[in-house]
């Protein structure tokens, strides 16, 4: 695994190229021409000096080496800023996008309200009214996406918001898993929950903790076979609640385990199951895990499922980072 | 409500300010909008109106400037206040409860019916207080 490692970070083209900057933008790059100025300059200036033995002329040649040295270093940092700045600039436009977008979704969503409204629902045939549920429910996952968009922004800027309160898991996994079910059966899978009696109360935003769980469930379903089974399962665990859910899908090849909750990645096994989603689903479960003190994590078997866990510490001991 | 309730609605985005009008209107208030922050301060100061609907992104006059100009000014001070935006940054939502403004709903995250609700709310409340 080392070795692949030290001879991957050695391959520049594809260090660069993932970095989307042209080989003489490349920092990787740079860094490794001037590294072999550098020895180059200390090789001539020793061999002139030895060669002329005039010290004025060695040290005007290792003068003007340094000089080049110096260009080359203020061309590293000028593309480390780049890329900084296009990565800025990427975020910003996302959100942007995201509250431009949200005015024409709301206007779409009163209209609908409006024309469903009692008054004038009586007035429609009765397709119509079917048709404008459908656009009503089609428009509310949009205003979801756009809002997960805007959420992912916020956590890029350590800016995430918590309302915390006292909750039971349970309560939150069972409204979650209520809301999955009808997902569950058009896929076939059976979807089981269990709580262990006398759970103890976690002290979390219940929102977020509801999307952590959501979407954790949500994956499970997607990346398992018709015909097999997801359970979902919270259980007192030391001085906290350790909420589980575990699949018979076909597990998390070894080399896609560390970027899991890395943001926009999907699982190339999406492709052969239900893919859907952005792929932030995880990165932000991560994020408001740990932002209210928990711990998140999986384990997965290449053959026989995975299991997502995360852990929440009871009241007593809930302390949040605001 | 009754026909005498009346309600300026200052908002940019006419599709927005259309439905919220005929919701608003269907409950039997009176409902006057603007389009434009400056417009929508005047229409304000001549209607003396028992409640403001109030976008913060607003051509002219942001909602925070018009929010400020009506604090200012001792006819208008007690006119009660809703934000209705896409932006909620707790600096925003802060700035505006700071002047005095009574609810911040975000636009996605509300229905017409909720909207409505909230603002049947608040008239009821400032009218006990009156």
């Amino acid at each position: 695994m080392k070795k692949d490692g030290f001879w991957d970070s050695l391959n520049l083209r594809k260090r660069c190229a993932a970095s989307g900057v042209g080989l003489w933008q490349c920092p990787h790059f740079l860094f490794m021409v001037m590294g072999a100025i550098n020895i180059l300059a200390i090789l001539t200036a020793n061999a002139v000096a030895r060669r002329f033995a005039e010290p004025e002329i060695a040290a005007l040649a290792v003068l003007l080496v340094s000089a080049l040295l110096f260009i080359i270093g203020h061309a590293v940092t000028r593309s480390f800023e780049n890329i900084v700045e296009a990565s800025r600039l990427k975020s910003e436009f996302v959100s942007i996008i995201s509250h431009e977008l949200r005015s024409p979704l709301s206007a779409i969503k009163w209209s609908l309200d409006l024309a469903r409204a009692e008054k004038s629902e009586q007035n429609l045939p009765k397709d119509v009214s079917t048709m404008l549920s459908v656009v009503g429910e089609e428009n509310e996952k949009m205003i979801k996406l756009v809002n997960t968009l805007l959420e992912v922004r916020r956590v890029e800027d350590g800016k995430i918001e918590l309302a915390p309160e006292v909750v039971s898991l349970k309560e939150i996994t069972g409204k979650a898993i209520r809301g999955l079910d009808s997902f569950a059966r058009a896929s076939n899978i059976e979807l089981i929950f269990r709580a262990e009696d006398g759970l103890s109360p976690v002290f979390a935003d219940p929102k977020k903790i509801f999307l952590v769980v959501e979407s954790l469930v949500d994956n499970a379903l997607r990346y398992s076979p018709g015909g097999s089974r997801v359970s979902v399962s919270v259980s007192n665990r030391g001085d906290g609640v350790l909420w589980q859910a575990s699949d018979h899908g076909s597990g998390i090849p070894k080399e896609e385990r560390k970027k899991m909750f890395g943001k926009f990645f999907r699982s190339h096994n999406a492709f052969r199951y239900r893919s859907g989603g952005l792929g932030i689903a995880l990165f932000l479960a991560k994020a408001f895990v740990e932002a209210s003190g928990g711990k998140i994590g999986f384990d997965s078997n290449d053959k026989s499922g995975s299991v997502f866990w995360f852990f929440l510490p009871s009241t007593k001991r809930a302390k949040i980072n605001k | 409500m009754n026909k005498e309730t009346k309600i300026v609605i200052l908002e940019d985005d006419l599709a927005l300010a259309r439905s919220l009008s005929s919701a608003l209107g269907r409950e039997g208030c009176e409902v006057f909008s603007a389009v434009d922050g400056e417009t929508g301060l005047r229409l304000i100061e001549e209607k003396k109106p028992d409640l403001v609907v109030l976008d913060i992104v607003l051509p002219r006059k942001s909602g925070f400037e018009v929010m400020e100009e009506l604090a200012s000014k001792d006819g208008l001070k007690s006119i009660p206040v809703v934000v209705l935006t896409n932006l909620e940054s707790s600096n925003d939502v802060n700035r505006m409860l700071e002047l005095g403004v009574k609810s911040f709903l975000v636009k996605t995250n509300y229905s017409l019916e909720e909207v409505v609700g909230k603002i049947k709310e608040i008239l009821e409340k400032s009218k006990l207080a009156k």
